[in-house]
This record gives C-alpha cells, sequence and structure tokens, in this order.
C-alpha cells in the first residue's frame, strides 16, 4: 500500500474520529468545533452526542442566579471523574457557560426544568411573556419552543413543567401543566413537531412543581381534595399519569419534595423535627424504598429556607438545593 | 508447516510490502475479524493483509501477542492484580510511538476489528489533544488544510464558543 508520509486524520472513519472525540472533556469538544468542517459536522451528530453521553461518568449542571437580579445567570458544568485506582471522586468544575451572552436569553430570568441526555430545558419567565428553551451547551444549539397561550385567558396561571424522553418512542418531550382554573391543563410538546398538544385534565392538585425525569418518566407528588399525597409518574411514551409506589404512608409525614440519586428516583421528607431522604433502589418497585439518610434537625429551619431540590452522586454526597419561593 | 512440533496452530500473515508473519492461532484470534474468517474456514494459510504494512503489522502483533499471553478479565474474578499493572504500563509504553504511526495502527486494528487497541489508539489521540486549542489540534493530528472553515465560519464559531469561558 502507498500512504502518504503525513496520513491525514481524515483518513480515520467518522465512528472511530467520534470515538476519538467522544472521550474529550466538554471544553475540548467545544475547541473542535471550530477545528476543520468535518468534525464540526461530528459533533452535532446524534451517534456522536449518545456516544458522548455514555462515556461521561457522570456530570451535573448547575444554574447559578441570584432572583433579585433579571439575569439568566450562569450555569456550571460539572464533569464527576472517578479515578479507577481511586475511590474519592473528583468535583471540578469544568466549563461554565454564560446564559448572558446568548442573545436570546439576555436580561431574563431563567429556570432549568431539567435535563436529558445532555440537552437542557430552560424556562425563561416574566411576568408578561414566558419561554421555553431546549440547549445543547456543547454545540451551543438551542431551540424556543412555541408561546404559551395561557397569559391571554389568565393574568395568573400556576405553571409546572417537565422534560424527558420516551424509553420506546425516543421522542423528546415537554409537559406542562397550568392551571387557569379548577381543572389542571395538561399539555405535550414533542420536539420537532412545532406545536403543544392538549392531553387532558390532570384531575389531582399538584402538591410539588418539580418534577424529576427517572426511567423515562416524570414524577409528581399530587394530592387530591380529600385524598392523601401520592405519587404518580408521567410516562413519556403513551402521555400517561399512573398511580406510582410511595414509600409507607406512615413514615412521609411533612413536606415531601422529589429528587435523584445516583439516578434512583428519591423522596426528601422534612418535618420540625427531621429530615428523611427516601432512596427508591429499583425502580418502580415499593419494597426498596428505603432510608438513606435521617437528619435529626428540621433542614427548613437550619437553613432558613425550604429545600427545593434533591440530587446525589455515586460517591454518596447528596446535594440540597434551596431555591427563593419566587422560582419554584 | 508441521503441527508435530509445534504446540499450537499457526497462522501466516501478510503485509503489504509483501513480508510474512507467523503467529500462533490464538494470537490472531485477538482479531475479531480473523477470528471469523477462522471460523467460517476462509481463511488460506496465509491471510494478505493488503492496506497494512509491515511496521504497522509487526506493532499490531506485538499488542496482539501481550494480550493473548495475558489472563482475561472474564475467565476469572480475581485475576492477579499484577498481570493487570503490567498489561496497563505495557499499553501505556506501546501508545508512546508518533502520531502517524498512532494512526496507521488505529485503521489497521479497525480493519481487524481488534476492540481493545481501538479502544487505546482512541484514548492516546484524545489524550494528546485534550485542553488543545483549534490551531494546537490541528497541528498535532495534520488537518487537511481543504477541510478548515471559512474565515466567516470560524469568527463565528469562535463566537458561539465564547460562551464557555474558565
Amino acid at each position: 500500500m502507498m500512504k502518504s508520509p503525513n496520513p491525514s486524520i481524515e483518513a480515520l472513519p467518522g465512528n472511530i474520529m467520534a470515538d476519538v472525540l467522544s472521550r474529550l472533556p466538554v471544553k475540548t469538544i467545544i475547541h473542535c468545533k471550530c477545528v476543520c468542517k468535518n468534525w464540526r459536522e461530528l459533533v452535532s451528530d446524534s451517534y456522536f452526542v449518545n456516544l458522548h453521553i455514555s462515556r461521561l461518568p457522570a456530570g451535573v449542571m448547575i444554574h447559578e442566579n441570584c432572583h433579585f437580579e433579571v439575569k439568566p445567570g450562569i450555569m456550571k458544568w460539572l464533569e464527576i471523574k472517578g479515578e479507577v485506582d481511586d475511590t474519592r471522586l473528583h468535583h471540578d468544575f469544568v466549563t461554565l457557560f454564560d446564559l448572558s451572552l446568548a442573545p436570546a436569553l439576555q436580561n431574563s430570568n431563567i429556570c432549568q426544568v431539567g435535563s436529558v441526555n445532555g440537552l437542557i430545558c430552560l424556562w425563561k419567565y416574566a411576568s408578561n411573556h414566558d419561554n421555553i428553551y431546549i440547549c445543547n451547551p456543547i454545540t451551543r444549539e438551542y431551540m424556543i419552543l412555541p408561546r404559551q397561550q395561557y397569559h391571554t385567558e389568565k393574568s395568573y396561571a400556576a405553571i409546572y413543567y417537565s422534560f424527558g424522553v420516551g424509553l420506546l418512542t425516543k421522542e423528546y418531550k415537554v409537559i406542562r401543566i397550568f392551571q387557569p382554573s379548577q381543572a389542571q391543563n395538561l399539555e405535550v410538546y414533542t420536539l420537532g413537531t412545532g406545536q403543544w398538544r392538549r392531553v387532558g385534565h390532570v384531575p389531582y392538585l399538584l402538591n410539588e412543581s418539580y418534577g424529576p425525569y427517572v426511567n423515562g418518566c416524570a414524577h409528581w407528588i399530587f394530592c387530591g381534595r380529600d385524598s392523601p399525597k401520592e405519587l404518580y409518574a408521567f410516562d413519556f411514551d403513551n402521555e400517561t399519569f399512573s398511580f406510582f409506589p410511595s414509600p409507607p404512608s406512615e413514615e412521609i409525614i411533612g413536606r415531601q419534595i422529589l429528587g435523584v440519586i445516583n439516578g434512583c428516583l428519591s423522596m426528601g421528607v422534612t418535618s420540625d423535627l427531621k429530615f428523611t431522604i427516601w432512596v427508591m433502589k429499583e425502580y418502580g418497585i415499593r419494597k426498596s424504598w428505603h432510608k438513606e439518610a435521617v437528619f435529626k434537625q428540621s433542614m427548613d429551619l437550619l437553613i432558613g429556607e425550604p429545600v427545593t431540590g434533591l440530587f446525589g452522586l455515586e460517591d454518596g454526597t447528596i446535594w440540597l438545593f434551596f431555591r427563593e419561593a419566587v422560582c419554584w | 508447516m508441521s503441527t508435530s512440533s509445534s504446540s499450537s496452530k499457526k497462522i501466516v500473515l501478510k503485509s503489504a510490502d509483501n513480508e510474512t508473519f507467523e503467529i500462533d492461532e490464538i494470537v490472531a484470534l485477538e482479531s475479531q475479524a480473523i477470528k471469523n474468517m477462522i471460523e467460517d474456514e476462509c481463511a488460506d494459510n496465509v491471510i494478505p493483509l493488503g492496506n497494512i504494512d509491515s511496521k504497522t503489522l509487526s506493532k499490531i502483533i506485538e499488542y496482539c501477542k501481550k494480550h493473548a499471553e495475558s489472563p482475561k478479565k472474564d475467565d476469572n474474578a480475581d485475576i492477579d492484580e499484577k498481570a493487570v499493572e503490567d498489561l496497563k504500563s505495557f499499553d501505556a509504553e506501546f501508545a508512546k510511538v508518533d502520531m502517524p504511526l498512532i494512526q496507521d495502527i488505529l485503521m489497521a486494528a479497525n480493519f481487524l476489528n481488534i476492540d481493545n487497541l481501538i479502544g487505546l489508539m482512541c484514548r492516546t489521540i484524545a489524550d494528546r489533544i485534550k485542553g488543545k486549542t483549534p490551531e494546537e489540534i490541528r497541528k498535532i493530528l495534520n488537518i487537511n488544510k481543504n477541510d478548515l472553515l471559512s474565515p466567516e465560519q470560524e469568527a463565528k464559531a469562535r463566537e458561539e464558543n465564547s460562551w464557555a469561558f474558565d
């Protein structure tokens, strides 16, 4: 075989090149986008995106914002690296994303709705307008979902979002539940379709606004008018809510929040005396709910504001998030 | 070729520059492509590899020999820690070659379907461009000048990228 003395990297098949690039940290991948045309296309391809995600040990996107200012804030991408010979995990901020540099997000308040497979769903909210953005921080691409209509119907609406992907259909969807009247309208937006669809009503009152995504479903705590709080899962494939097993009811007295710990659905229960964290080890199996940790103090009182989020990592670290009540 | 004096079956590989390499079958089986050929009984005594030169092929054989000799992870749950370490340091030494050879090995490993070697070479390239600027990456990998972004495209890409900073 005659080969050039300096083989060019382009001779490698696309899947091999994707293999190489997928091993790079996010920041270098961003640089790779302007190395050559070939790579620019490669990193935007879904094959690459999936490969890259499968290699990421774990990552957390933290959104830092000050609620007293109208600013989109800064997202920090934290890659959690597990060393093979080292049981310690390193928590390093790898990349920061200044949302105010994205023209569409300037001078607005932004909330993170959720993230799935490297796509982040952001909610831009204001008194007279409201938008949902799906963005891929790695490729710097974002899309804006069509404007919601409810503000024209009512001056005030309680609105809850979740973002996820169907395990079978592989369709990415944003769901929103809003309450212009007594009924909770449920709407679904499937990415690529260009419009919101009204799916029906949710016959329950929501207790907590955050609906964490695990295993193809968004999870919410509902409480009926006369019935106790119950956990429900919204299946992103068939777009229906179904009853979901909770920890033993006698054990979960107090304010409840949902979260994700090490990939498992989890629940934080806060009362005046203690704060308990429950984790569902095996998805959908009632008996697998167990107490991960109990703090002999009320977190709400300790910190001075309610815990609104719960997130845990492989190494056993559990993060609690606190937000201004104005947020969600 | 006499098999009586040999404890294992031999396979002969022939490089693009007509050099032949006689290796144990067990070493050749590290390549999924050769394994399939042998299983399908479509391998002759000599397997011609018309797209792999002798320099690259000898490196690949060196790799396959070492990995064929080492205990496999799935064979035994509690494999020798030392063997794992040994293989790791072999891999690290093996990868200390110049970029053109790495690319040749990667091409060949892809053709021969040697999973571990593909992984090792991809990791090596990734390590060498990690944290580098676009200019440095182009130089390290000898990126084809014809495939560069136009000045406008590059300016746009950089502007988009300014969204990420330290």
